[in-house]
């Protein structure tokens, strides 16, 4: 492939929580009393660009977690799944790597999100790199003072308690959930790398997919009211490939309050 | 060759923790997309007829300001002493301060039981780098949109480092200005495996020339302490050299070139860093940079010490 890197674009925006936020974490020991589904929490702790100091044991939200969600949601959107039965006659899904409207080429949420290895050899159009970078997106400083001051010291979240009845006996069976609080806010960052002239436009899956996420949910427990976000203060950078060489500064391409005041700026 | 420090910053977690030939290999795609890939290949050339342009140590972490350089691997000897050793707590630390480290490089501190002594005095405590952990990964079923009926719950161990520095060493102002744009590429394109769901985003400092270990860098002997993993040459004493050495199998970057392919490099032997290396001959480099050809392409692995001699050796 003849790779010409063009520079890359920065999205950034804050992601808001309107209900609590659950992405699972790992239960690393069995605590009396502990709780069965924790969040997921930062392993390190680390101090950002921005001067924000974020402690061990905080929690944030995964960039696969934000991706993977687009993704699938985008995949439903554009036609992408296909079932079909496997030797067994077990019911599969496979996601289609071809654009449904032109089968020669792959389509945007292939190119942009990457496809597997298996999968390119059904075309002979070239991928090329993935174009998205999702990062982690950790806790706005007001969201921390928030946490701090409302939950307590060392609290970053809520516990949610969950009932099952019994059909029969009506007896109950509480279950917790470990939750981030309704309010809290996350800074987003995504990145995305430029290889053709089509990539400058093609972002706008990006935002497509943000739109589907504010309609749908994000984390566990969606369908029970969990995860309900909105995407606000959008800024988008480019930064040129004489960026990189000391020649220019990163440009600031577009500031949008939400999702769609940004999507206005793509043609479909 | 002058040497520079180059702060690095880590804001997520990576895939595996980064080394000499991480770096190695994120530069070289970096130069590849900002210069193209004949000039990268330029670059491969003149190494591998050795003339080096670079040299990278692995990533080492910093005490609040202090640098903190790899406990070197001493000559083990048997003495009596009057002093009471913790040895089981030595073995504990992996990284020493570098006034320390210059101190062995002057030659007065030889062996391990004189490091314990001076160890012992200083009172260090150990520094956690590196912390290994398992985040688990939801996988979403396509049919049901669900990670529970169909989908799958699956853990990836991650590694996370705390803040921390590398060195650089370069033959040239104009091979520097190239690694310092490669670098802000790095910064976006990110290190190391999994960078599309945010791994490996960091940040660099500016380089920072680093005058206090020139003179061992320059002043060649017979004897080395690398600051990077080294793949074993024919120059190499190891009867005389004191070292721990690990085996490796990397994989290719496939996302350019070598898209839709899985592939594997060698599996290749290291000699850790803070091995003290001992040499037959002079060389103006020690350890390989290793070529293979894999899917019509030259593939390398960067095992090129970075060497700090201990001076009283011999020249």
């Amino acid at each position: 492939m003849n790779l010409e890197f063009k520079g890359t674009y920065l999205i950034k925006a804050n992601i808001y929580c309107l209900t609590g936020l659950h992405i699972g974490g790992s239960k690393e020991s069995f605590e009396i009393g502990g709780i069965d589904n924790p969040v997921i929490k930062t392993p390190i702790s680390l101090t950002l660009p921005d001067g924000r100091e974020i402690k061990e044991g905080i929690p944030y939200i995964p960039g696969s977690s934000l991706k993977g969600k687009m993704r699938s949601l985008l995949e439903w959107q554009y036609k992408l799944v296909k079932i079909a039965k496997d030797k067994k006659g077990n019911i599969k899904s496979k996601f289609e790597i071809k654009d449904p409207e032109n089968p020669n080429k792959l389509n945007d949420v292939a190119i942009t999100f990457g496809v597997g290895v298996s999968d390119l050899k059904e075309v002979s159009e070239i991928a090329g790199p993935v174009r998205i970078k999702v990062y982690d997106a950790y806790p706005t400083a007001e969201t921390i003072k928030k946490w701090e001051e409302e939950l307590g010291a060392g609290l970053y979240t809520e516990v949610k308690t969950e009932n099952a009845i019994d059909r029969i006996t009506a007896q109950a069976n509480p279950r917790q959930q470990e939750r981030v609080p309704a309010g809290s806010e996350f800074e987003v960052e995504i990145g995305y790398e430029v290889y053709d002239e089509e990539d400058h436009n093609r972002i706008r899956i990006i935002f497509e997919g943000m739109k589907r996420v504010e309609d749908n949910y994000l984390g566990g427990g969606g369908s029970r009211g969990n995860g309900r976000v909105i995407f606000k203060d959008i800024k988008i950078y480019f930064k040129d490939r004489s960026y990189y060489i000391g020649q220019s500064e990163p440009q600031l391409k577009g500031e949008y309050k939400s999702v769609s005041e940004a999507l206005k700026n793509f043609q479909k | 060759m002058n040497i520079y420090k180059v702060d690095i910053t880590p804001y997520s977690v990576f895939k595996s923790l980064p080394s000499a030939y991480t770096i190695f290999g994120a530069i070289s795609w970096a130069y590849r997309l900002l210069y193209g890939e004949e000039d990268l290949i330029k670059l491969l050339n003149n190494f591998e007829q050795g003339n080096i342009p670079f040299l990278i140590s692995s990533i080492f972490p910093k005490q609040d300001k202090n640098l903190l350089l790899p406990k070197p691997i001493l000559k083990s000897i048997r003495k009596s002493t009057n002093q009471k050793i913790d040895f089981k707590k030595f073995k504990r630390i992996n990284f020493i301060p570098i006034d320390l480290f210059t101190e062995i490089l002057q030659g007065k501190i030889q062996d391990e039981l004189e490091l314990n002594l001076k160890l012992e005095e200083i009172n260090l405590s150990t520094t956690k780098f590196a912390t290994v952990d398992n985040i688990p990964h939801a996988s979403i079923d396509r049919i049901t949109g669900s990670t529970g009926e169909g989908g799958e719950l699956y853990f990836e161990e991650i590694v996370a480092i705390s803040e921390g520095y590398f060195f650089l060493a370069v033959e040239s102002q104009e091979i520097k200005q190239k690694i310092e744009s490669s670098l802000k590429v790095i910064e976006d394109i990110g290190l190391g495996g999994n960078r599309s769901i945010g791994f490996g985003k960091v940040k660099f400092g500016k380089l920072e020339e680093i005058k206090q270990l020139k003179e061992y860098f320059t002043n060649k002997t017979d004897r080395f302490i690398t600051l990077s993993p080294v793949i074993p040459d024919n120059k190499i004493n190891y009867k005389e050299s004191f070292y721990d050495y690990f085996t490796f199998r990397g994989a290719v970057d496939n996302n350019y070139d070598f898209k839709g392919m899985d592939i594997w490099k060698n599996k290749v032997f290291y000699l850790k860093e803070g091995s003290q290396i001992k040499v037959k001959e002079n060389s103006n480099y020690y350890g390989n940079l290793i070529k293979n050809q894999k899917a019509g392409k030259n593939i390398y692995q960067y095992g090129l010490a970075f060497p700090l001699y201990i001076q009283g050796g011999n020249k």
